[in-house]
């Protein structure tokens, strides 16, 4: 469980107990930048809060006795299919749905700068 | 024609003999969606015109005399299945201009069987939440109370279906999305085993949990249905095929983790009403222990989160869709504790331990096979369907609220939400039977049953 002390909108301090503190704050920036999530200071701040009651509850997990052996697959058996060519969709239904389209291609922004 | 009364087998009876026509039958069921939708917000998109030329296309093949198993019969589709050339969402800003090229698998299957459709309804965004509360395009209120959420995520399927918008719907659940708004809104849906219908063309959410099921008025429709959409499909490489043991004499557990002395007081009491006419039709019915089902919220939420913060990352912008700042907070909340638990340094405390710990919930319901239980009765959700803005600011507890329904996802096997007694103030609620890999016969056999033994099931609310 965390306590929460608040000291203003722009000043949220969490005290995890006995110990545990699952996330810190500059991790939320790390993740966001992962996930490419463009989020403001607000939303940081509120998903840091979020997302920092959340892993505490699921410390709970740590109680579960496993075996270093268990299965990691979480389907049962499946065939994928031969891997033979078909008809997809024609050039034209591929873009159909793109935003910004040159000369039949999807146009991107620059990866690399000069 | 008082399409209250009207199941998809017995409308497919009277069309048949033509006391009504697909024509008739369909815009009854338009000029309900009309009448409600000001109220419910249970569509998206509502596909008036060409439900109106499929219903005269029906009319015509049934005056030729054909045969199609679902010839004729109004029903509706959650916003996650491609429809081509329909608006497709998933409930979120980022689709809302999204037309797809190709139609999914399931749409495909039900075109060809002759149904029509009415229209994509209402969800949480990309099947994220529990109450429809967290779809781009408002809520979907419950019918029998307005003030109170219809479930979710396929909050909208549920809720139309109960006011006779379509005779059934097609939705899909990931942890709990078909069970709980059929519960909440007191219409019968089943979660298939994980694997048996084809998810070609379904916006995915989370994928070793997804699956694609039915909602119907009663369970004999949910086998009418069933037999249509898990056809095979060579384009789903993770569709498998398998066989369900049909035994004589059915051993019903009642698994005790499920009963939580916090459960709602009504809720308990509808369940010990539904155990006992279990009981009275003659099986036998005894406490069993799924020891590991206390830890299904956990090990739901990390491994759904990792999945959909990968399905998720599609989302750019630039084949279709818009870009990523149009995610909600839910979206983004969870494609972030997702993101974290596959992230270096922290995948073997979350991502990977939740995935043990999935494999020992799975293995609670095989020990619970040898010591001879086919089915498990349970409920649905620990309360009632909550109010609107309840749950919303406080995520955690919208998550906790699944805590009966993720296990059958975890475990891959089929689960059936069954409406039973109703609360004092006549809220519907559910109870689930959830069964073996593949025992679906067995569940809908089991829901056909209690069905004939009750009358819940025909409770309609007063709009």
């Amino acid at each position: 469980m965390l306590v929460k002390v608040c000291n203003g909108p722009s000043a949220v301090v969490y005290f995890g107990v006995m110990g545990k503190q699952s996330l810190i704050k500059d991790e939320v920036l790390h993740i966001a930048g992962l996930a490419n999530l463009p989020l403001s200071d607000v939303e940081i701040d509120k998903f840091f809060i979020d997302l920092s009651l959340i892993l505490d509850y699921f410390e709970r997990l740590g109680e579960v006795p496993v075996s270093k052996d268990l299965d990691l697959s979480v389907t049962s058996e499946y065939k994928p299919r031969e891997d033979q060519p078909v008809l997809s969709l024609n050039q034209e239904e591929a873009l159909s749905n793109a935003k910004s389209v040159h000369n039949g291609l999807l146009e991107v922004e620059a990866i690399f700068k000069e | 024609m008082d399409i209250d009364k009207l199941t998809v087998k017995t409308a497919l009876e009277k069309l048949r003999k033509k006391e009504f026509s697909s024509v008739e039958l369909t815009k009854e069921s338009l000029s309900r969606i009309k009448e409600f939708e000001s109220k419910i917000n249970a569509f998206i998109t509502i596909t008036e015109d060409q439900a109106l030329r499929d219903a005269q296309r029906a009319d015509d093949l049934i005056s030729q005399g054909s045969y199609l198993p679902l010839l004729g019969i109004p029903y509706t589709l959650k916003d996650v299945f491609n429809t081509k050339g329909i608006k497709t969402t998933a409930g979120s800003k980022v689709l809302e201009d999204f037309i797809p090229p190709y139609d999914s698998t399931v749409y495909r299957l039900l075109s060809e069987s002759g149904a029509v459709l009415l229209g994509k309804t209402n969800c949480d965004a990309f099947g994220h939440g529990s109450s429809t509360e967290n779809s781009d395009f408002g809520v979907t209120r419950n019918p029998w109370d307005l003030e109170r959420v219809a479930g979710g995520s396929s909050g909208g399927s549920a809720a139309s279906l109960v006011y006779g918008g379509g005779l059934f719907s097609i939705a899909e659940d990931t942890g709990g999305s078909i069970r709980q708004p059929a519960s909440f809104c007191g219409v019968t849906g089943l979660k298939p085993t994980y694997g048996l219908v084809s998810r070609y063309g379904c916006i995915a959410y989370a994928s070793s949990l997804d699956t694609v099921g039915p909602m119907g008025l009663e369970s004999a429709d949910l086998e009418i249905i069933m037999k249509v959409i898990s056809d095979k499909d060579s384009l789903d490489a993770s569709q498998i095929e398998g066989n369900s043991i049909n035994r004589e004499k059915i051993k019903i557990g009642i698994p005790k983790e499920f009963f939580d002395a916090a459960n709602d007081s009504e809720i308990s009491r509808s369940l010990e009403e539904t155990i006992k006419t279990f009981k009275d039709l003659g099986y036998d019915v005894q406490e069993v222990s799924l020891p590991h089902a206390k830890y299904a919220i956990e090990c739901y939420y990390i491994i759904a989160s990792s999945e959909t913060s990968s399905n998720l990352a599609r989302y750019d912008g630039i084949r279709f869709g818009k870009t990523r700042e149009n995610f909600n907070d839910e979206n983004k909340r969870r494609i972030m504790l997702g993101t974290f638990a596959l992230s270096a340094g922290y995948a073997d405390k979350y991502y990977y331990k939740a995935t043990k710990v999935r494999q020992l919930i799975k293995k609670d319901f095989e020990n619970a096979r040898e010591k001879g239980f086919d089915v498990f009765i349970a409920p649905v959700t620990p309360t009632l369907p909550f109010k609107i803005g309840e749950k919303f600011t406080d995520p955690l507890q919208m998550y906790l609220a699944d805590v009966y329904t993720v296990s059958a996802n975890l475990a891959g096997i089929p689960a059936l939400s069954l409406p039973s007694r109703p609360s004092t103030r006549s809220i519907p609620i559910g109870f689930q039977l959830m069964g073996h890999h593949f025992s679906e016969d067995t569940l809908l056999n089991l829901g056909k049953k209690y069905q004939e033994a009750t009358n819940w099931h025909k409770r309609r609310p007063q709009l």
